[in-house]
């Protein structure tokens, strides 16, 4: 009796693989061209489109909206059968255009890494759906449109996402350290400082580290400091000069002494802070259901001023949606339409209100009808400050990133605020050179 | 007579011809699958180390000779002096976390070898569970464990006099320290049951006539168990060697992913090679895919050289 199981249960497995094995195989979609790349065939009646998008755009409410979209387009436009939505996140999607075959006739994916998929594959020129409706361009920010742009005027990329990083604040542990939260937001350095210590005073931690692990936390100080900062690089070298980030390198060193050594996003992290054990955490907007799925109680506040109504930091990181060229003019003609949608006001402004994330549509980003939720307007307001991670679309050196070596020895002590400066322009100065730039 | 021995010869060599016919064919599957998902990767992987293969130089490909071996090796340029900085972690690591490894897989074998059906059953588990938990979750619970000031065990070393108010995880030295308490940790399991397979075929009449002898009980350990755990124990720690080169999953996810640069932490206290190539791979610097192939075959080259100095070792031994 018990062999017979076993004989079935093998026969399972194995008829279980094959089939998998069968549905992988045709997963990968056929390919016209391998230089072009497009991913699905033009059936009789139209074409069937494939778009990657990164993976929480397909769940949930996002997904809810993505399918909203696809429908509507393919109802709107006769010569699309279907839009095939398929999640990839950003090294994945790497991989597959790297190695240049099935590619997606569309794909949404992070500025970061905007020039490298120039140089991989034949990005659609978007230019004609700019040209067309200046009302749609004119909508966007005006560093996400120029960065979409290329050195020769054409667009290549619609800008879509964007955040920069945030406070949340657990407020049940504010309560119980006394500050009165709901009139005191964190506007200035002062504020965090001064609550920091009410908290460590009450015997609960009040932040983790933000020097090591990541650049989210450094780079965050530093762009606190972005309009003095000379951004750019000619020669290979890096125009900022360190005199400029000394300021950014003091303050990583005050805001070492209220942190309880955990690592910027680790899972210890994050726990303490659920479980009310740590009264801030500084993370990324994406990182919000996981509270609200706690059920803890907490408010979202950008990175700190220096002065009041100062300027506010936070490295501001954007997502893209791009077009691969299919060769087949009517099918690029449906990759163009599918991205101008993709850029639309209604269609970003949905994203803002249903989701909660910023957009880089200038004009959603300040109507108050899209902001609906508290996490769409601290982003709101931290669009119009804090620094782009990096020259989107220009240069493949993500050179704020050079901070994540530099902020740890500058809190053990191994540094001075100004030797660190000084070090970690010679670390931009060192990605500049090994991408040849 | 003789032409029919002849033709009888003849027949039975077409049979066998065909037998093995037969059997070629029957092989063939997985030679068609082992040339295309292994060789035919392995030697484009060593030839593209010879080239500037990039993600910008898709339609062509230039041959560079050993520019990318010399550069990768000279300690000039960020990627070189990162991947130095990974072979000098590696060379730390690899000693450290297979000689803290196998001895407690092996001590842990044999004292529970000692103990009955139904204690060998529940140590079995509770050795093997970590071998079996996701890595990440595993990786997570020790962030946890060695978080500066509140850790369990970070405190715990603190006490006994390491590390006080050190940074496990982004401190030189102490990072690796971690990684290999965390592989020691995930692989005793592994290691622990295979060693343990092996107690159990050596056959107990050795131990009887050793007992009537009057061996000690590190006598039989000595004299009769290790020496003939050899095979197992050979076996193990060249798996053992191999897997620790590669070592990757752990230090990615302590050291945190979140842009290409900051892989291994801060000042690369545990980048090890294979991080070190992914780096190359997406960074998408000129002659990225090259350098990360060139490392690839370095790192290979290493692998191949321990392993056959201990096949070296293991036959003059034998």
């Amino acid at each position: 009796m018990k062999r017979t199981w076993m004989k079935v249960l093998s026969l399972g497995l194995a008829i279980i693989m094959a089939c998998s094995l069968m549905t992988g195989c045709g997963s990968g979609g056929s390919k016209d061209d391998g230089s072009k790349g497009s991913s699905a065939q033009k059936s009789e009646n139209g074409y069937d489109l494939v778009f990657w998008t990164y993976s929480d755009m397909v769940l949930n409410d996002q997904g809810k909206l993505m399918d909203q979209w696809v429908k509507e387009f393919c109802e709107e436009n006769d010569d699309v059968n279907s839009i095939t939505v398929v999640a990839k996140d950003d090294s994945d999607l790497l991989t597959s255009l790297m190695a240049g075959v099935g590619l997606p006739d569309m794909f949404c994916a992070s500025a970061r890494d905007a020039l490298s998929f120039q140089r991989a594959i034949d990005l659609l020129d978007l230019s004609p759906i700019y040209s067309e409706d200046q009302v749609w361009a004119d909508g966007f920010y005006e560093n996400a449109r120029s960065a979409v742009t290329n050195d020769e005027g054409k667009q290549y990329a619609v800008p879509f996402m964007s955040f920069v990083s945030l406070i949340f604040r657990n407020t049940d542990v504010l309560d119980k350290a006394g500050i009165d939260w709901k009139n005191e937001p964190l506007n200035t350095w002062d504020d965090f400082y001064s609550q920091c210590e009410r908290v460590k005073a009450a015997g609960i931690d009040a932040t983790h580290s933000w020097s090591t692990g990541h650049f989210t936390c450094p780079g965050g100080i530093l762009a606190c400091d972005a309009p003095n900062l000379t951004i750019g690089h000619e020669n290979g070298k890096t125009t900022v000069e360190a005199s400029q980030c000394v300021r950014a390198f003091k303050t990583i060193l005050e805001v070492e002494k209220f942190s309880n050594g955990m690592t910027y996003a680790s899972q210890a992290a994050t726990e303490a802070f659920k479980t009310g054990e740590l009264a801030f955490l500084c993370a990324g907007p994406w990182t919000e259901p996981d509270y609200q799925q706690a059920g803890m109680n907490y408010d979202i506040q950008l990175i700190p001023a220096y002065e009041d109504g100062g300027w506010t930091g936070g490295c501001q990181g954007q997502d893209w949606m791009y077009g691969v060229d299919s060769g087949d003019e009517g099918r690029n003609d449906a990759i163009l339409r599918w991205l101008k949608k993709m850029g639309e006001y209604d269609t970003q402004k949905a994203f803002t209100k249903v989701i909660g994330r910023s957009t880089l549509r200038e004009d959603v980003m300040n109507d108050p009808e899209a902001l609906d939720l508290e996490v769409a307007k601290v982003l709101s307001k931290g669009m119009n400050a804090g620094m782009p991670q990096m020259e989107f679309g220009h240069s493949s050196v993500f050179w704020v990133s050079a901070i994540t070596d530099i902020a740890p020895r500058v809190t053990s002590g191994e540094l001075t605020p100004e030797q660190g400066a000084e070090e970690f322009i010679k670390a931009i100065n060192a990605l500049y050179a090994e991408a040849g730039e | 007579m003789k032409n029919n021995q002849k033709k009888a010869g003849k027949k039975l060599s077409s049979a066998r011809k065909l037998e093995c016919l037969n059997s070629y064919i029957g092989l063939l599957p997985f030679f068609a699958l082992f040339f295309i998902f292994m060789l035919y990767p392995f030697i484009y992987g060593i030839v593209m180390s010879f080239t500037d293969w990039s993600v910008s130089s898709r339609r062509e490909i230039n041959f560079t000779g050993l520019t990318n071996y010399q550069f990768i090796l000279s300690g000039e340029g960020v990627s070189s002096e990162r991947f130095l900085t990974s072979l000098k972690n590696l060379f730390l690591y690899v000693p450290t976390t297979l000689l803290i490894g196998m001895s407690i897989a092996l001590f842990l074998a044999l004292i529970i070898n000692q103990l009955g059906k139904r204690g060998y059953s529940f140590f079995r588990s509770v050795f093997f569970a970590p071998y079996v938990l996701p890595m990440f979750i595993g990786v997570g619970i020790w962030q946890w464990f060695m978080t500066p000031g509140s850790g369990r065990v970070s405190n715990f070393f603190a006490s006994i006099g390491i590390g006080a108010g050190v940074d496990w995880a982004n401190t030189a030295i102490y990072a690796i320290l971690m990684v290999v308490m965390i592989d020691v940790w995930h692989a005793t399991g592994f290691n622990f049951v295979i060693i343990n397979a092996g107690t159990k075929d050596i056959p107990p009449d050795l131990y009887e006539a050793a007992e009537l002898d009057g061996a000690s009980s590190w006598q039989k350990m000595r004299y009769i168990t290790v020496p003939l755990l050899e095979p197992i124990l050979f076996m193990v720690i060249t798996y053992g060697f191999i897997s620790a080169l590669q070592v990757y999953d752990i230090p990615w996810i302590l050291s945190g992913t979140g842009d290409y640069n900051s892989i291994g932490g801060p000042g690369q206290v545990m980048l090890f090679p294979v991080m070190e190539m992914v780096r190359n791979v997406y960074l998408g610097t000129p002659s990225g895919l090259g350098r990360a192939a060139a490392e690839g075959v370095v790192l290979m080259s290493i692998i191949l050289l321990i392993t056959l100095i201990q096949f070296r070792f293991r036959r003059r031994k034998v």
